[in-house]
């Protein structure tokens, strides 16, 4: 599959895994639904950057590969950061 | 929470998600007021729910933009990376100097880009060699044409998203309004490319905020489900309407929305809202 067609499924795989929890918690409802389908929503796009920078590692783009890891040094200390 | 307040939210985020698919823009500007005078919310709150709508918004555009070559993966990293860059520059340095004078500035230069891109027609330059660094296509489904480009003048583009990245964390506007014409007016990257590539990028960028905000248990979690439903919703719309509208009107309703914005930060400004 090509990096492309791996981010835009990382992105998909999150979407909609979080949206059904998201809308199950709305109905029923569930904090913990809500809490989870949003976790697993907001946390996509950086799985999706590791997946990019995976793809340009793959192809041996490395000066795209380059600053793919720092983008991904970024949204990880920020998650890091957002926990502690 | 009550089903109608549910529907309102999704009405909301509907309309981000639409904004930001269409014109790679997060609209927190209009968003986070609507949110704290119609919803009620705090500032802090409302800031927080807008951006989790912002993320959903742009991961659903981005799940079908990336995967047919609208969004530039490439570019987006790379002023991903200039763009943070000015936000820490920004978050060191603010405080020296007035967030009006900032905002002020920030309008200026949405009303300049957006008269530029109503009175000049685009100029998209054709990759000189095959296989270059800077050198991309994406197909206009619009037409059916395949569009070549090579992006211009990286440097300059990078120190203006240097600026954007300043100009947004000083004064808490996003900064699609000015990465995208910095992408479209100065790296002459096409506007669907470069909208596409804008809605891929305020994801990544959301993404340290709207964690930050849901870690620290600032996050309303219903009142974001309610408004991360909608910007689904309205992304799917807003990535149909993009992939159908010629070039020349999306620019051209980009430019409208530009000036909004710079009537809302207006009156931020002026303290009427």
């Amino acid at each position: 599959m090509n990096m492309n067609r791996s981010i835009a499924w990382t992105l998909r795989i999150g979407i909609v895994i979080g949206l059904v929890l998201i809308i199950a918690g709305e109905l029923l409802p569930s904090d913990d639904l809500l809490y989870w389908g949003l976790l697993i929503l907001i946390a996509s796009p950086m799985f999706a950057v590791i997946v990019a920078f995976i793809g340009l590692v793959r192809e041996r783009d490395w000066f795209w590969a380059g600053i793919a890891a720092v983008v991904m040094i970024i949204v990880i200390s920020g998650a890091v950061l957002a926990m502690l | 929470m009550e089903l109608i307040i549910l529907l309102c939210l999704i009405a909301l985020g509907a309309g981000a998600g639409i904004m930001g698919a269409l014109f790679g823009l997060g609209g927190g500007v209009i968003f986070v007021p609507v949110l704290m005078l119609c919803f009620g919310l705090s500032p802090a709150e409302a800031a927080a729910v807008s951006l989790v709508g912002i993320v959903a918004g742009s991961v659903g555009a981005s799940s079908v933009f990336v995967e047919k070559g609208l969004a530039n993966i490439r570019l987006g990293l790379l002023l991903e990376v200039t763009t943070t860059i000015g936000a820490i520059a920004g978050a060191i340095v603010a405080g020296l100097m007035e967030e009006w004078i900032l905002s002020l500035v920030f309008c200026l230069v949405m009303i300049y880009s957006g008269v530029r891109m109503l009175m000049n027609p685009e100029k998209v330059i054709e990759p000189s060699e095959k296989g270059g660094r800077m050198s991309f296509e994406y197909r206009d489904e619009s037409n059916g044409e395949v569009i070549p480009y090579e992006v211009q003048n990286v440097g300059a583009g990078s120190v203006a998203c240097v600026g954007a990245g300043m100009l947004s964390s000083m004064t808490g506007v996003g900064g699609g309004a000015i990465k995208v014409p910095v992408m479209n007016l100065i790296m002459h990257v096409p506007m669907k490319a470069a909208s596409s590539t804008s809605s891929y990028m305020i994801g990544i960028t959301a993404f340290s905020g709207a964690i930050t905000y849901f870690f620290s248990g600032q996050l309303d979690l219903a009142f974001a489900g309610g408004v991360a439903i909608g910007a689904f919703v309205g992304a799917i719309a807003g990535t149909y309407l993009a992939r159908k509208l010629s070039t020349g009107h999306i620019r051209k309703y980009f430019s409208v929305v530009l000036f909004l914005m710079s009537a809302l930060v207006l009156l931020r400004i002026g303290g009427i809202l």
